[in-house]
């Protein structure tokens, strides 16, 4: 799960970092993106956007952050505070705008388009909050103008200005990203679940059930979703071994539905030691 | 048995006590078993270039880096999806005798996730369906672009895409999606372009997998499923390793029959499951072991 690090927070909370890679190369920009996503008052608050949220006070507020930004091939691995999360730090430069929109219906709030459109139309309101981050944000020249947007509202100039800046700073990246440090910006929250011969003798058994049952591999998904089964979802079952026992039946598609040999075959074996 | 793939993050890592772990592997064998020691060689051409759609779940699009792009507050059915548009090469390899790791594919391109609200599912099992319906103004959608390996060049490739991220997945997103995809087809076909890429995904080697599985009791998967398997509904019964085994021989529980005439070591692959994946004696019976034999045996059910 990728997470947006409070870039204002002096440190992002990591016990013990370790460089993850065995060459540092500084400032080597090997990926760039653009997300909007939705979020809860409380996601937001974390980002430092809290205050903001409290203001409008309607319960009827839609929050988005778009993030633009490009961050380095390094990372940093720590171990989360519960001992089993791991958390690797990327570092970035980019720009962020938080967006609140309220007074409007959540049909017309599926993408930032609609949300602007409804605006313009005087169908709901909208606030922008902006931010830039690098390690030094002067290094980040016309970039830096991006602050102008806050307390605008989020309408179709807006989109149109934002595409703008997001086209500024690809060249930018592309032509003086080299010489721009970046800050701790992205996190991404891996729940590795260590290895444990237990749980692949459950999760070979869940193949052998399913396909007895001739259900393809992608059931998998739709089995954990039942709340009963919720002691398995723990990342008890590895998709990965599930997908190993297919394979032996010959059956590799994540869709693929078991010929009927497959089928009799698990069912036989599914009667061993009964 | 030969190996299959399966596609991972890109993060490789020093974990549990192994430098070069794929952190993606970690619930699949111990760490030392999942290292990767491979780069992908700059000489060597991509040799697969292609456009693939998948379907998928809103959590599978939240691990494959895009949180929050499909938003279940839309009062609409939503269906998900992604893109890859991606030039691949395997990677050298270095051989490791421990590790399950046999093959690893690097990429550089851009995935994009597509989320569909209030369309048809017949349109949206395809990107031109929700392109066209987005376009008539049937249902609403939202996409999202994530580059895969990079480099300063492929940035500039996907900036007809990434500034017009706010609007709809239209036909006017895929006249977007073949001007990149030939920019890019240029950058890969001109070796000089400087591009990184990035792990996408391994190949494992399924003996090498059952090997682990068993303790070292067997190369053929099949075979300890059916040992495992035999194994644990023994244990279900709560009999010992010792009893099982007994009961195995005598004929009286189906013991499982080699087809190809050479004999597995059931009875290894049974101790094995006893005293490894139980940690019991060979006389002692798995009584207080129920709730986590429960949870084995009913996985599935």
């Amino acid at each position: 799960m990728l997470k947006l690090l409070n870039v204002s927070d002096e440190k992002p909370r990591i016990l013990d970092a370790s460089n993850g890679n065995d060459e540092p190369a500084m400032y080597d920009y090997s990926s760039a993106s653009i997300s909007s996503s939705s979020m809860s008052v409380t996601a937001m608050g974390e980002l430092g956007y809290g205050d903001t949220v409290k203001a409008k006070g309607s319960s009827e507020g839609f929050c988005y952050v778009v993030d633009v930004s490009a961050c380095t091939k390094d990372f940093t691995v720590a171990e989360g505070a519960d001992k089993k999360s791991l958390i690797l730090t990327k570092s970035g430069i980019g720009f962020r705008l938080a967006i609140v929109a309220w007074g409007m219906k959540a049909e017309a709030t599926a993408n930032l388009g609609m949300i602007a459109a409804s605006v313009e139309t005087n169908a709901g309101h909208s606030q922008i909050y902006a931010e830039c981050y690098a390690k030094d944000v002067s290094k980040l020249g016309m970039i830096a103008d991006i602050t102008k947007f806050s307390g605008r509202k989020f309408d179709a100039a807006a989109i149109q200005e934002l595409a703008e800046f997001v086209s500024r700073f690809v060249d930018l990246i592309a032509s003086e990203g080299a010489t721009i440090e970046p800050t701790p910006s992205h996190a991404i929250v891996l729940h590795p679940h260590r290895y444990q011969p237990q749980h692949v003798v459950a999760s070979n058994n869940f193949a052998i059930v399913s396909l007895d049952n001739a259900r393809p591999r992608s059931y998998l998904n739709d089995w954990l979703r039942v709340s009963e089964h919720d002691s398995w979802q723990q990342g008890v079952l590895s998709p990965v071994v599930v997908k190993a026992a297919y394979e032996a039946f010959s059956t590799p598609g994540y869709n693929q539905t078991p010929s009927a040999a497959d089928t009799k075959l698990a069912h036989t074996l599914r009667q061993l030691g009964s | 048995m030969g190996t299959f793939t399966v596609p991972v993050l890109p993060y490789v890592a020093p974990y549990g006590g192994a430098s070069k772990v794929v952190l993606s592997l970690a619930d699949v064998a111990p760490a030392k078993n999942i290292c990767l020691s491979a780069f992908p060689d700059e000489n060597l051409s991509y040799q697969n270039a292609k456009l693939q759609f998948f379907h998928t779940d809103a959590a599978m699009l939240a691990s494959l880096g895009f949180p929050g792009v499909a938003d279940s507050r839309v009062n609409a059915k939503f269906f998900c999806s992604y893109l890859d548009l991606m030039a691949t090469k395997k990677a050298r390899i270095e051989p490791d005798a421990d590790s399950i790791v046999t093959g690893a594919t690097f990429g550089v391109g851009f995935r994009m996730a597509i989320v569909a609200y209030g369309m048809d599912a017949s349109v949206t099992s395809s990107f031109s369906g929700i392109a066209a319906s987005a376009k008539l103004g049937i249902g609403s959608t939202s996409y999202q672009i994530l580059p895969i390996g990079g480099g300063l060049e492929v940035l500039r490739t996907a900036k007809p895409l990434i500034t017009n991220l706010t609007g709809d997945f239209t036909i006017e997103t895929l006249e977007a999606i073949g001007a990149v995809q030939h920019e890019l087809a240029q950058l890969y076909v001109n070796k000089n372009t400087r591009m990184t890429p990035e792990l996408v995904s391994v190949d494992i080697d399924i003996d090498k997998l059952a090997w682990i599985y068993s303790g070292g009791k067997s190369e053929d998967y099949m075979h300890i499923l059916q040992g495992q398997h035999y194994a644990l509904q023994r244990a279900y019964r709560g009999e010992s390793s010792n009893e099982a085994i007994g009961h195995g021989k005598d004929g009286g529980a189906l013991w499982p029959v080699p087809d190809d005439g050479a004999a597995p070591d059931y009875e290894g692959i049974v101790q094995d499951f006893y005293s490894r994946i139980l940690k019991l004696e060979a006389d002692e019976k798995p009584a207080a072991l129920q709730k986590q034999i429960q949870l084995m045996v009913s996985a599935g059910d």
